[in-house]
């Protein structure tokens, strides 16, 4: 027995999934570039610390970079799927008006 | 005669009661009040609330596969499914670096505050005993130049230097543990944040195709997806091939405007490179959902297919099992070697090897007289076809295990 799957339901998780992007992307801007400022003073290692600390920051931002574009790609795919599911339902609601004309 | 009987007007001078490593505690105490500890402890907050972000969206990520699983099936819901999984998990390895961080950066402050009130508190001390230790030579002073017997002047005199000498001492020692407690600071502060410098392992950066040569972000196409996918069974008349037992999930929907047949191919024991050959001309896009290459991803965008197509073709020859497959160069490299590929040169590479060029940025087989073939960024909107050609910038080329 095959199963019917809602075009509506999937086009509400494309929409979902989609919006996990906002959340990564608002998680990078309130991480910030990590630049400790003067934190470290005159320690010796005050430089290599402050670009440790805001290399770190980019790899993280970075990352969720990475995660805006694959959720986004995810979202896509299921958007896209939908929208296929809605075609072919249309076609195939054709296809039975069609037949019932040619019975008229 | 002493030193101070022949330079009384140095004994008489109170300037020179001050040790000289005073003025270096001194700096020291004036740049540790600059350290700010407040500033490190924002950051490890902001990182803290990054892990958290982290964490909560690889649990909507893992909802929302549940989701896909529960509202739809087949092998492009799988496929979605599996995606989602893979971010889902690489959100909890942001998350887990990220909290590890925090705690680092939190550390980080609290050293930073302890030797920040340390330095204060040894300069301080040091400023004290200093001024004990004037008080006494201000004493031995008013005696040397109140008396008249020449006993007591040249006693107190020698007080005077040694106290002197003594104070030098005091201070030389607050300065020496002010700086060992600076150094270790320092070494610690450097040994916490080693991690920091390190990748993040397992998270969203290794799941970019990287067919453009770069690993960073700035990399990640946010281009169409174009990803259309199967659709449902039952909408499908004819289609997949139930006896078949390759497609799975019934129907694959065949490829959109070239009507060739959405059939997995049955090429065991093929050389990967000629069954790539029979893809030649064909786009990328579509092949990953025609179903012809079934470990082909339908999820990846259409301009980073390689390793994506170079998986099926390899999948479809019995080299790999589908689990090995993989839309990253460095992940399906990496998975060839843990699997026994071993790195030859070009002039050893057999029709079918599996050839890392651009640098590690793209993926091509080897197809023999120093041709090679995969899917190419040739067409001119930038997505791939499967052409001859990719070789250039040659990292290494696996060949499998005899």
């Amino acid at each position: 027995m095959t199963r019917r799957f809602d075009p509506e339901q999937i086009a509400a998780l494309a929409k979902k999934v989609g919006g996990l992007k906002d959340g990564f992307s608002k998680t990078g801007k309130d991480l910030g570039d990590g630049n400790p400022g003067g934190a470290f003073g005159d320690l010796s290692n005050a430089a290599s610390t402050g670009k440790t600390v805001q290399g770190f920051h980019k790899g993280v931002n970075a990352e969720l970079a990475a995660a805006e574009k694959l959720v986004d790609a995810a979202s896509q795919a299921l958007a896209n799927a939908a929208e296929r599911m809605r075609n072919d339902e249309a076609a195939g609601v054709h296809t039975l008006r069609g037949g019932a004309r040619e019975r008229a | 005669m002493t030193t101070a009987e022949r330079k009384p007007n140095v004994l008489d001078d109170p300037s020179h009661d001050r040790p000289k490593s005073l003025d270096a505690i001194d700096k020291h105490a004036q740049q540790a009040q600059k350290l700010n500890a407040g500033a490190v402890n924002d950051q490890a907050a902001k990182v803290g609330g990054a892990a958290t972000r982290a964490n909560d969206l690889g649990d909507d990520l893992k909802l929302f596969r549940d989701d896909v699983l529960r509202e739809w099936e087949g092998k492009d819901a799988d496929a979605v499914a599996d995606h989602l999984e893979k971010l889902g998990k690489a959100s909890y390895k942001v998350s887990d670096k990220a909290e590890a961080a925090k705690n680092i950066l939190q550390r980080v402050s609290e050293i930073l505050d302890d030797v920040k009130k340390k330095v204060a508190q040894l300069a301080q001390e040091a400023n004290d005993k200093d001024a004990d230790n004037r008080a006494l030579i201000g004493a031995a002073r008013r005696r040397k130049n109140s008396s008249d017997d020449e006993n007591e002047i040249a006693t107190a005199a020698s007080d005077i230097e040694r106290l002197r000498q003594l104070n030098e001492k005091d201070s030389n020692g607050k300065k020496e543990e002010i700086e060992r407690a600076l150094d270790d600071a320092e070494k610690q502060i450097d040994d916490l944040l080693k991690p920091l410098g390190l990748e993040i392992e397992g998270g969203f950066l290794e799941l970019v195709p990287a067919d453009t040569g770069q690993t960073t972000a700035s990399s990640v196409h946010a281009d169409p997806v174009d990803s259309r996918v199967s659709a449902p069974p039952s909408h499908h008349s004819g289609g997949g091939d139930g006896g078949g037992g390759g497609g799975g999930g019934g129907g694959v929907a065949g490829v959109q405007g070239d009507g060739r047949p959405a059939k997995p191919i049955d090429a065991q024991g093929n050389n990967p490179a000629k069954i790539a050959e029979q893809f030649l001309g064909r786009n990328a896009g579509d092949l990953k959902r025609s179903g012809e290459l079934p470990a082909m991803q339908s999820w990846v965008p259409n301009n980073v297919n390689c390793a994506n197509f170079v998986s099926g073709c390899l999948e479809a020859s019995g080299l790999i099992d589908k689990n090995q497959a993989s839309a990253s160069v460095a992940g399906l490299a990496a998975n060839l070697e843990a699997d026994g590929w071993k790195s030859v040169p070009l002039s050893e590479a057999k029709p079918g090897d599996v050839v890392i060029s651009n640098g590690g940025g793209h993926v091509v087989l080897y197809a023999g007289d120093g041709q090679f073939i995969g899917s190419n960024n040739v067409n001119p909107d930038g997505s791939q076809k499967i052409s001859m050609g990719g070789g250039s910038g040659l990292v290494k080329i696996l060949t499998p295990p005899t």
